[in-house]
C-alpha cells in the first residue's frame, strides 16, 4: 500500500473498508472538536494554544496465563482511550519539557484526566466530542499553567541552550490499516497452552511454570492541528514461558523462553512451543543440579545467540534513543539514564569494525518475522533506516517530535509515549573479525592462555528484564537474586576450562556496566540472533504517559568480549522447601 | 492504611474494567452435605494433611494453619451517556494462608512495638490458584504459599520474642489467637447468571438520562455483580464452604459549581440477588432526582464555619454511627499499644443517651423492609455469625471480637472478617442503631427548630445524605473524625422553607459528639455499603433512625481551584441530549 494517502481518499478509499464502521465517526469527531478547540480555546489574558493534538486507541485484548496445566487467567478485553496533548507559547518556547514535580506526584487540580482518559468503548460521534470536550479542557489549563511556570523559572536563569520545544511540520495523511483487525479463538489457543504447561509436571525439580499469551490489535486514530493525520492498525502478539524452583541449597532458579509477534501465525507452532517448554524444564532442572559460581571473574566472555542479542538491548541500545534534559524550578534535570550518546555523535562508541543499522521497516530478517517493525510511528511520521553506529562511531540518535541539542527534527521513533529503538542489527564490517563457532573458542582460550587465567565463560541465556519484572520475580516471590543497578542475571552460563572441557554452571551476574563493554568486542558469530522482546521504554512512562514496555527486535550476532565483570550471587536466599512438592511426590511414588 | 487511623471509604466509586461479555450458568442447589467431589477442598485439605504431618518433626512446629480459598465470579458493566464504557466477565480464584508458630498464648501475629508498617490485618497476600479442576495444580500451588508462609512465620516469631524481651510488660496480656471447636459447613456451587445484553441496554439506557443536564460534567451507571465461593479449612478440623453473591449498581455523577467546587452524588444499590435491585423507573427516578439536585447543588451558597444543632437522616446517622463509633468498637484495637481505645475504659459506662441502643447483627438478612448487605453465616475466622448488643440503654457493653482476644472479652464474637489478601481483625457487620423513644420525622425538625432558637441561632442543618468519613484513633493524632456530607440543607428556626447549601465537612470528636445526641426519629434509614479497613474491603450495613444532635460543628471543605470548562458542551452532544 502506499504510504502517503489523501484525506479523501481515507474516508473514501478501500483502507476503511477492513476497519470497525465507528472509525470514520471517531476521526470527525477529533477533527471536529479539535477545530472548535483550536479556534475558542482561550482563557482571557492568557496564551491560546497553537497546537493541539488527539490519539485515540482502541484495542482488542485476549490473555491467557495457564500453570501447570491449570488455568490461572483467560479473557478478552476492548478498551478505548484517549490521549490529548495542548501546547501553548511558541515552538521556541512553550509549556513542554518543563518537570513539575507538583504536578507529577500530586496530580493536577482538575477532576478531568487527559491522558490515557477511558472512553466507551462503543464509539459514537457526540460522546468522542464530549470526553474530547473535557479533556481538551483540562489539557489546556494544566498548558498554560506549565507555561507560566516555567516562563517565571527562566526569567531568573541565562539559557544557553536554544533548542527549541517543538518544530512544526506541514500537514500529512498517513494510513497503514488495509489487514483486517485479527481476532483468534482463544478458547482453542487455551486448550494448546494447557498441554505445552503441563509438560513442566513431569520435571520433579519445577515449583512453578506459568505459559501466558497475549493477543493485541490496536486500532491508532491520530490528528493534530498541523493538519496531519494517522490511522494505523497493529497488532502485537506474545507467548512466555517461565519456569522457576530453588536448588538444593535453597537458591532460586529460573528458566525462560519467550516469542513475541505481530499475528498469531508469525509465532513458533504449538508443538515447537512444546518443546520449548521442554527446554525450559530440562534446562532448569540441570540448572538445579549444576554447581554455583563461586568467585568474582574479569576475563572473557563469549555471548551467544540470546545472551549476546539481550546484552546489546540492556546495555547498548538504549543509549541509541535521543533524550533532552528537562527544565523544572531547581535547574535543569539531566537525563542520566541512558543518557550516555547525547553528546556523543561523532564519537568513539564501540570496537572498530562494528556498525548499528535501525530499520524499522523491514518486516523479516532472515527467515525471522520482526516483531517491532511499523512504517508511522504514533506521531505520524514515516520511519526511515538509518546508520546509527559505523565503525564504531556514533553517527546519529533515534527521535521523536521532541528536538534535543544534536538532533532537531523527528525521524518517526516515537512508540508507546517516546522515542524508542526499534529494528536494530548489529554487523561487522571486517570479514577478519567474523569467526564461526570453533575459532570464536580458540579465540577465547588463547586470551585465557594469554592472561593466564584458568576459565572463562560462555553464556548462552539473559535473563529479560520483562520477564524478571512481570514473571520471575513473582513467581519466586521477590527472592529471585537480581543483583544491583547494571548487573545482568544469566540463565544459562558454561564455565569452559583452558583444556576446552566445559561444565554448567549457576548464580552469575553479568555486571556488564556500561555500554563501553562494546568497545572491548574483539570478534563476532556468523550469523545473528533475531530477538524479538518486549523492552522497557527508554524515556520513562512517568514522563511520557505512555507504556511501560515496547516492542523492539535486535539482531545481533555471537559477541566474544575480551574482557568483562562476572560476579556470584552471594545475597542470602530462603531456605529449600520443607517439604517435598506433590510434583515431586507424584513422580517419587 | 495507617495502622491508627481508621478510614472507612463506604465504596461508591466506579471501578474501570474491560472486556467481553458473557452469562455464567452453573448447578444451583444449596445443601448442608460435604461433597467428596470438590477438588478445592479436597487439594486443600491433603496438603493440610502433608504440613500437619510434617510439623510433628519440625523444629519450629506451626500450631496452626488455615487456608482460605476465595473462587470469584464477576460481571462488570459500566455505562456512560448511553454507551457501554467498558464491560467484563472475569473469574479468579484466590488462597490466603496462614501459619501460626508458637502457641495461642504468644504466636508470630503478636504486635511488635516500636514497629512501623501495618500489623493487625497484614497479611502475606493472595496466591492465584488455578481455576480448572486438576488437584496436583492446585496442591503445587497450595504448597508453595504454605511453605513460603511458614517460613516467614518463623523469622516474624523469632523477632516477637526479641521484642517481648527487650520491651517493657504489655498492657494487654491477653493470648495471640484463641481455639475453637471444628466447624463443618458445605453449600454446593451455585450459579451466578447475569444476562449482560439486558442489563447493558438497561445501563445504557439510564446513563443517557444524564444527558438531558448541561450541569453534569460526569457521570457513570455502574453494575458490578460478583460470586464468592469461599473455603476455609484449618488444622483444627475446620471445613467451610459458602458462597456469597453481591450484587452492585452505582450511579455516580458530578457537577463542577462556578468557584471550582467539585459537586458530586452517588446512589449505591447492594442486594444478595438480582431480584434485589430497584426497578428500572425506580432508578429512572433516582437519577432524575440526582440531576435535580445537582443543578441545585451547582448554584446553592456555601456555608462557612457553623456550630450549632444538626440532623442526621437515618442514613447518614447510620454511617456516622458506622465511622465514629463502629470502628471503634472492633476490639482488636485495644491489643495496638498505639492506639488510644478510646471505649477501653467506658464497658459498663454510659456512652450514648440511655435511649439508643446499638446491635451488631450479621444473621439479619434484612431490616426495615431492605437487604442488608453486612450478613453471613460464618465470619472469616470459621466463628458461626451472631446478634451482638455492644450498645445496651445507652451504656456501652461489648467490643466486636475477632478470634485474637483483648484483655475482658475472651472470645470470638463471629466478626473475625477480612477480604482476600487480608488477615481477619474484628470488623463490623449490620450495625443497628434502635431508639426507645422516637418521634415523626415532622416533629424532630420542630425539635430541632426550638434547639435553634434555644441556642440563638438562626438555623440548623439537616445532612441528608453524606459519601463517608474517616476517623482517627491513634495516640499520636487528636481522635478527631470527618464526615463528608453531600447534601446539606439549612432549616431555619423561623420556620421558613429549607435551602440547600454546600461546601462544608461535619467535624468533631466522638465522645463529645455522642454526648449531645437529642433525639431521634422513627423512620429508620438503611445504607449499604462497602467498608475498607485493615483487613481490607468487606460489605456492610448501617441502619439508624434519623437522630437530632444537640450540637455539631463544621468546617470549609476542600475544594478544586480549577474553573469549569471554559467552552460549552460540543453542540452535537446537546442536540443528541435534547428529550
Amino acid at each position: 500500500m502506499k504510504a502517503i494517502l489523501g484525506w479523501w481518499m481515507l474516508l473514501t478509499g478501500a483502507t476503511l473498508a477492513a476497519l470497525p464502521p465507528w472509525v470514520a465517526d471517531a476521526q470527525r469527531a477529533l477533527r471536529d472538536e479539535l477545530r472548535r478547540s483550536m479556534d475558542s480555546l482561550s482563557i482571557a489574558s492568557l496564551e491560546k494554544p497553537y497546537y493541539i493534538e488527539y490519539t485515540l486507541r482502541y484495542r482488542w485484548l485476549a490473555r491467557a496465563k495457564l500453570a501447570l496445566g491449570g488455568t490461572l487467567d483467560s479473557g478478552q478485553t476492548r478498551t478505548a482511550r484517549i490521549t490529548v496533548g495542548v501546547r501553548v507559547g511558541s515552538p521556541e518556547r512553550d509549556n513542554t519539557n518543563f518537570f513539575d514535580a507538583a504536578a507529577l506526584f500530586f496530580g493536577g487540580d482538575d477532576d478531568e484526566s487527559y491522558r490515557n482518559r477511558i472512553v466507551p468503548r462503543e464509539m459514537n460521534y457526540a460522546l468522542l466530542r464530549r470526553e474530547l470536550w473535557l479533556a481538551t479542557d483540562a489539557a489546556y489549563k494544566a498548558a498554560v499553567e506549565q507555561y507560566a511556570k516555567k516562563s517565571a523559572v527562566l526569567k531568573n536563569r541565562v539559557q544557553r541552550d536554544t533548542t527549541p520545544d517543538f518544530v512544526l511540520l506541514p500537514p500529512e495523511h498517513l494510513a497503514d490499516t488495509l489487514a483486517p483487525i485479527p481476532h483468534i479463538d482463544l478458547r482453542r489457543i487455551v486448550e494448546q497452552l494447557r498441554r505445552i504447561s503441563a509438560i513442566a509436571r513431569e520435571y520433579a525439580a519445577i515449583h512453578n511454570a506459568t505459559v501466558t499469551l497475549e493477543h493485541l490489535p490496536e486500532l491508532l486514530v491520530y490528528v493534530n492541528s498541523e493538519g496531519r493525520s494517522l490511522v494505523k492498525l497493529s497488532c502485537q502478539v506474545g507467548i512466555e514461558i517461565v519456569a522457576t524452583a530453588q536448588a538444593p541449597d535453597g537458591m532460586p532458579i529460573a528458566q525462560t523462553y519467550a516469542a513475541y509477534a505481530k499475528t498469531i501465525e508469525e509465532l513458533p507452532t504449538w508443538d515447537s512451543l512444546a518443546r520449548a517448554m521442554r527446554r525450559v524444564a530440562q534446562r532448569l532442572s540441570d540448572q538445579a543440579a549444576a554447581p554455583v559460581v563461586a568467585e568474582p571473574y574479569s576475563g572473557p566472555v563469549l555471548f551467544r545467540g540470546q545472551a549476546a542479542a539481550e546484552l546489546f538491548a540492556q546495555v547498548f541500545a538504549p543509549n541509541l534513543v535521543a533524550q533532552r534534559a528537562q527544565l523544572a524550578e531547581q535547574g535543569v534535570q539531566e537525563q542520566e539514564r541512558f543518557g550516555a550518546f547525547q553528546n556523543k555523535i561523532g564519537a568513539r562508541v564501540m570496537a572498530e569494525f562494528l556498525t548499528v543499522e535501525s530499520t524499522p521497516n523491514r518486516t523479516a530478517i532472515g527467515s525471522t518475522p520482526v516483531a517491532a517493525a511499523y512504517r508511522f510511528d504514533d506521531e505520524g511520521i514515516a520511519a526511515q533506516p538509518l546508520v546509527l553506529v559505523r565503525r564504531g562511531y556514533l553517527e546519529n540518535l533515534l527521535s521523536s517530535r521532541l528536538p534535543t541539542r544534536r538532533v532537531r527534527k523527528s525521524n518517526g521513533r516515537c512508540r508507546g509515549g517516546g522515542a524508542m529503538y526499534d529494528v536494530l542489527s548489529l554487523r561487522s564490517d571486517d570479514r577478519r573479525r567474523i569467526a564461526n563457532d570453533r575459532q570464536l573458542i580458540a579465540q577465547m582460550l588463547e586470551i585465557l592462555r594469554r592472561r593466564d587465567l584458568p576459565y572463562g565463560y560462555i553464556v548462552s541465556e539473559l535473563l529479560d528484564q520483562n520477564l524478571l519484572y512481570t514473571a520471575v520475580y513473582q513467581q519466586t516471590a521477590g527472592t529471585f537474586p537480581t543483583g544491583s543497578e547494571g548487573q545482568i542475571p544469566a540463565l544459562a552460563v558454561e564455565r569452559i576450562w583452558r583444556d576446552g572441557h566445559r561444565e554448567r554452571v549457576r548464580g552469575m551476574l553479568i555486571a556488564a556496566g556500561s555500554y563501553q563493554v562494546f568497545r572491548d568486542i574483539v570478534a563476532v558469530g556468523e550469523s545473528s540472533y533475531v530477538h524479538n522482546l518486549l523492552a522497557p521504554a527508554v524515556v520513562s512512562p512517568y514522563r511520557t504517559g505512555g507504556s511501560q514496555y515496547v516492542v523492539a527486535t535486535v539482531a545481533v550476532p555471537d559477541l566474544l568480549v575480551e574482557d568483562i565483570e562476572v560476579r556470584p550471587i552471594d545475597d542470602g536466599f530462603p531456605k529449600p522447601p520443607f517439604i517435598v512438592s506433590p510434583i515431586e511426590q507424584t513422580a517419587g511414588k | 492504611m495507617i495502622p491508627t487511623a481508621v478510614r472507612s471509604r463506604w465504596s461508591r466509586n466506579v471501578v474501570a474494567a474491560v472486556g467481553a461479555v458473557a452469562a455464567f450458568a452453573l448447578s444451583s442447589v444449596a445443601t448442608y452435605a460435604s461433597d467428596s467431589t470438590d477438588t478445592v477442598l479436597d487439594a486443600l485439605r491433603s496438603e493440610l494433611q502433608r504440613w500437619q504431618a510434617a510439623m510433628r518433626s519440625a523444629e519450629r512446629p506451626a500450631y496452626f494453619i488455615a487456608y482460605w480459598v476465595y473462587d470469584i465470579q464477576s460481571v462488570v458493566l459500566t455505562a456512560e451517556c448511553g454507551a457501554i464504557e467498558t464491560a467484563s466477565v472475569g473469574r479468579q480464584r484466590l488462597l490466603d494462608v496462614s501459619v501460626r508458630v508458637g502457641s495461642y498464648q504468644l504466636d508470630n501475629t503478636h504486635i511488635l512495638r516500636g514497629s512501623s508498617g501495618i500489623q493487625f490485618g497484614r497479611g502475606q497476600g493472595s496466591v492465584d490458584l488455578p481455576l480448572d479442576g486438576d488437584e496436583l495444580a492446585l496442591r503445587q500451588t497450595i504448597w508453595q504459599a504454605t511453605d513460603r508462609t511458614y517460613k516467614a512465620a518463623i523469622e516474624r516469631y523469632e523477632k516477637v520474642l526479641t521484642d517481648r524481651a527487650v520491651k517493657v510488660r504489655e498492657e494487654d496480656t491477653s493470648a495471640d489467637f484463641t481455639s475453637y471447636p471444628p466447624q463443618h459447613y458445605y453449600e454446593a456451587p451455585i450459579a451466578l447468571v447475569c444476562d449482560t445484553s439486558v442489563w447493558s441496554a438497561r445501563l445504557r439506557q439510564l446513563s443517557a438520562l444524564f444527558l438531558r443536564s448541561a450541569d453534569v460534567l460526569a457521570s457513570r451507571v455502574h453494575l458490578q455483580v460478583e460470586l464468592i465461593r469461599k473455603y476455609l479449612v484449618t488444622s483444627e478440623g475446620t471445613a467451610i464452604v459458602t458462597n456469597e453473591p453481591l450484587w452492585r449498581l452505582t450511579i455516580v455523577a458530578r457537577t463542577k459549581a462556578d468557584d471550582g467546587m467539585t459537586l458530586p452524588l452517588y446512589r449505591t444499590y447492594l442486594a444478595r440477588s438480582e431480584n434485589g435491585l430497584p426497578s428500572q423507573d425506580s432508578l429512572q427516578r433516582d437519577i432524575g432526582e440526582v440531576i435535580e439536585v445537582l443543578s441545585r447543588l451547582k448554584t446553592a451558597p456555601v456555608l462557612e464555619s457553623y456550630a450549632g444543632p444538626a440532623i442526621l437522616s437515618g442514613r447518614a446517622a447510620g454511617v456516622f454511627f458506622h465511622e465514629i463509633f463502629g470502628h471503634r468498637a472492633e476490639g482488636h484495637r485495644n491489643k495496638d499499644p498505639n492506639s488510644s481505645q478510646t471505649l477501653k475504659p467506658l464497658v459498663g459506662k454510659q456512652l450514648l443517651p440511655a435511649f439508643l441502643d446499638v446491635i451488631f447483627d450479621p444473621t439479619l438478612d434484612r431490616y426495615a423492609g431492605v437487604e442488608l448487605a453486612g450478613s453471613y453465616r460464618y465470619d472469616d475466622e470459621g466463628v458461626p455469625a451472631r446478634r451482638l448488643v455492644s450498645v445496651e440503654g445507652g451504656v456501652f457493653k461489648n467490643f466486636l471480637m475477632c478470634r485474637s482476644p483483648v484483655e475482658g472479652f475472651p472470645q470470638s464474637n463471629g466478626h473475625g472478617r477480612k477480604q482476600a489478601g487480608f488477615a481477619p481483625v474484628a470488623r463490623q457487620s449490620n450495625l443497628i442503631v434502635q431508639a426507645r423513644e422516637s418521634v415523626p420525622f415532622d416533629s424532630l425538625k420542630a425539635i430541632l427548630r426550638a434547639e435553634c432558637r434555644k441556642q440563638g441561632k438562626p438555623f440548623g442543618l439537616y445532612f441528608e445524605d453524606i459519601a463517608g468519613g474517616f476517623t482517627f484513633t491513634s495516640r499520636t493524632i487528636p481522635n478527631a473524625f470527618t464526615v463528608q456530607p453531600l447534601v446539606v440543607y439549612k432549616v431555619f428556626a423561623d420556620g421558613s422553607p429549607d435551602e440547600l447549601i454546600r461546601g462544608v465537612d461535619f467535624i468533631g470528636t466522638p465522645l463529645a459528639t455522642f454526648a449531645t445526641i437529642a433525639a431521634a426519629s422513627r423512620q429508620v434509614g438503611v445504607f449499604n455499603g462497602i467498608c475498607g479497613a485493615e483487613s481490607g474491603s468487606v460489605p456492610v450495613s448501617a441502619c439508624s433512625p434519623a437522630l437530632l444532635v444537640s450540637k455539631i460543628e463544621v468546617q470549609k471543605k476542600a475544594k478544586s481551584q480549577s474553573k469549569p470548562p471554559l467552552l460549552p458542551p460540543p453542540v452535537s452532544t446537546v442536540e443528541k441530549a435534547a428529550p
